[in-house]
């Protein structure tokens, strides 16, 4: 019940946040150079045209009644339209989305399963060999700048061994499997069409490697000093002093306390990729929500990019929100 | 009487970046069945590190170098992980300074009481519990059911020291190792956790090593009283031999460094500072700081000197009773204390 009272009174927060987002976004595609009825004007278009278009887009009324008429039609579920695409923001939204969340379940998922392994056992087996190598590779992964570590895994296994597929998005060019949650592998899988779910997983390998692998290294990085903390303290001491055995000391008693630096970073990260995982996707021309934004941004394109830190903010606030939820699973000293 | 516990010779080092830490230079100390012995020392002095070695926790890089640690007749340096593993809590049992860190934050007192009962595969379930709550009201806790519902951070500090001695004490150990339990307490608990310790050691015959800075905690609950400095024990006998007439000059040191209520005198300061580990002094530790060194204490090692039945002091000079009293009036004098105020 208690937690049922918290849930909806952070959602309740979720309004002043979002409006404080619409706000400063508004403010910020304005500030932006460029201009939006260029996009849509023919290229020799003549002074009348724009003037046109841009009464047509509501662009000459004063900066205060755009506000309240973007205001009003997001209200209304209006969000315009894309003009990149030439689709509305909400249908771009829904189909991109999904290439998102595919891409970010996966690759989280695989740096999880890795990072906090890894980090555990090398805090556990401190300046063993274990730990040596992966402190070395964490520095390596840290230091190396993300497109970096992209392109150097597609010139290995695209270019050279020739094993992953070119980086080109989802699939073969025509590749589109019956649209039933947006996410490949599991509409594949649902249709029973084993072929285009090998397809599918082929095209997502590097993608799901390297995202993987970018966020492995500050991870493992975490849940090892996190773990080499939780080992020090007086609450081990004591445990192993009353005869419990190293390994219920390390495994039960230390690990639950050791994992929550890392839920809150791993929170951080979902909130941050399901936002878009820009790299990654400009990359592998992964036709995902990051790279969608970011084409829309560099071409002023305001109504997406609204929409995109509207959505991006959505998702943020419920991440956290459920990362709270796990500390309240977790943490019996935490009350709300 | 049985000795319980011998340790000989112990040396611990620590290599460190800037040296070695050179920690324990040769612990001798014993302890008989249902004994309670005081060890006392400034920080640093390896007080802990001592307790450490003793059930193998001594935390890296920490080495023990040589030395023998006779439990019941046996090497318990010789003894593998799982031997020592099944030794401590069952055998030898320890409780620590800071109470409420000792509990791990995240378990209720039912479910950490159960892990350690299943370590020493004891009663389980409903059996457990039962015994989880009488060994709660043993030590004096009024509604052990609520408590053991309840996480460390729901309880006061004492509650939680009680819980800890509760735990250690569950598998009726024959040693319990004490390292400085009432060390940030408020003084009414102080008292109360002591009163406790001593009650539940004597009910069980369990020996006590309690690790302390604290004269006047070791005066009220032990037998025997040794003192560390520099990683060796320095004096160690009967508490009333000690406190009555100490022989080395750093015992006479730290008992004239007491403050007493009924007198009205400065209080005594050893001068100088603990000897840095990392390049400990030849021979006699404690000459540097010394009012009685004489030029013999940088060349030969003190010997173990008996100076009455049961109490051993390493001095040149334990046996001149009057060295050091002397002493200590010539550096007044020097420094323009009138005599009648020393404390010594």
């Amino acid at each position: 019940m208690r937690v049922l009272r918290y849930v909806s009174k952070r959602l309740l927060f979720l309004g002043p946040v979002l409006f404080g987002v619409v706000t400063v976004v508004f403010i910020v595609a304005r500030m932006l150079p460029g201009d939006p009825v260029h996009l849509l004007a023919p290229r020799d278009a003549d002074a009348q045209t724009l003037a046109v278009i841009r009464t047509e887009l509501g662009l000459d009324k004063p900066i205060l009644a755009q506000f309240a008429r973007y205001l009003t039609d997001i209200g209304r579920g209006e969000f315009g339209r894309a003009i990149h695409t030439g689709n509305p923001v909400l249908v771009d939204i829904a189909n991109r989305f999904p290439a998102t969340l595919e891409l970010t379940i996966l690759g989280l998922s695989l740096c999880i399963l890795v990072s906090i392994p890894l980090g555990v056992l090398a805090a556990v087996r401190r300046n063993g060999p274990l730990d040596h190598v992966s402190r070395l590779t964490s520095l390596l992964g840290v230091s190396m700048p993300s497109f970096w570590l992209a392109l150097l895994l597609i010139y290995t296994f695209f270019f050279h061994l020739d094993l992953a597929p070119p980086p080109l998005g989802r699939g073969p060019i025509g590749f589109d499997p019956p649209r039933v949650t947006g996410m490949y592998t599991i509409d594949t899988l649902l249709a029973g069409d084993l072929a285009g779910f090998a397809t599918v997983v082929h095209y997502l390998l590097l993608p799901v490697i390297s995202l993987a692998l970018i966020n492995m290294a500050p991870l493992t990085r975490l849940t090892r000093a996190s773990m080499i903390e939780v080992l020090g303290s007086d609450y081990v001491r004591y445990a192993l002093a009353a005869g419990v055995p190293r390994r219920v000391v390390q495994f039960r008693l230390a690990l639950k306390n050791a994992l929550l630096a890392p839920i809150t970073m791993i929170g951080i990260l979902v909130g941050n990729l399901l936002g878009g995982a820009v790299i990654i996707e400009t990359i592998f021309a992964w036709p995902g929500l990051g790279l969608w934004a970011v084409t829309a941004a560099t071409q002023s394109d305001y109504a997406p990019v609204q929409a995109f830190a509207l959505f991006a903010a959505t998702t943020k606030v419920l991440v956290y929100l459920l990362t709270d939820l796990a500390y309240f699973a977790i943490d019996p000293r935490i009350r709300y | 009487m049985a000795k319980l516990l011998r340790i000989r010779d112990l040396h611990l080092r620590f290599p460190t970046f800037r040296g070695t830490v050179h920690a324990l230079n040769g612990v001798d100390l014993t302890l008989g069945a249902g004994q309670i012995l005081g060890l006392v020392g400034e920080t640093g002095s390896g007080k802990s590190m001592t307790a450490y070695a003793t059930v193998g926790l001594v935390p890296p890089p920490g080495r023990i170098t040589s030395g023998v640690i006779e439990w019941n007749g046996r090497n318990l340096l010789r003894a593998t992980d799982a031997e020592l593993q099944r030794l401590r809590g069952q055998e030898i049992s320890m409780i620590f300074q800071s109470p409420r860190t000792s509990l791990n934050p995240l378990f209720s007192i039912a479910q950490q009481f159960e892990i350690y009962q299943r370590a020493h595969g004891q009663a389980k379930g409903a059996a457990a519990r039962a015994q989880a709550h009488g060994m709660l009201e043993r030590v004096g806790i009024p509604d052990p059911r609520r408590v053991l519902r309840s996480y460390p951070h729901e309880l006061s500090t004492g509650m939680c020291q009680r819980i800890l001695i509760a735990m250690a004490l569950s598998g009726r150990p024959r040693l319990l190792l004490a390292d400085e339990p009432t060390t940030g307490i408020d003084v009414t608990l102080q008292a109360q956790i002591l009163r406790l310790v001593r009650e539940l050691v004597a009910s069980q015959n369990t020996a006590t090593l309690l690790i302390t800075h604290d004269l006047g905690v070791v005066a009220e609950i032990c037998d025997r009283v040794a003192v560390m400095y520099a990683g060796r024990i320095v004096e160690e006998g009967p508490v009333e031999r000690i406190y009555g007439d100490p022989r080395h000059p750093y015992t006479q040191g730290l008992i004239a460094s007491t403050l007493r209520v009924d007198e009205q005198k400065p209080i005594h300061i050893i001068p100088g500072v603990v000897p840095n580990l990392l390049v400990p002094p030849s021979a006699c530790m404690f000459r540097e700081r010394c009012p009685i060194a004489a030029a013999t204490c940088a060349q030969l090692e003190p010997p173990i000197v008996e100076v009455s039945l049961g109490q051993h002091a390493r001095c040149h000079f334990a046996a001149d009773t009057g060295a050091f009293a002397a002493a200590e009036r010539q550096r007044a004098q020097l420094a323009g204390v009138r005599p009648q105020d020393l404390t010594v």
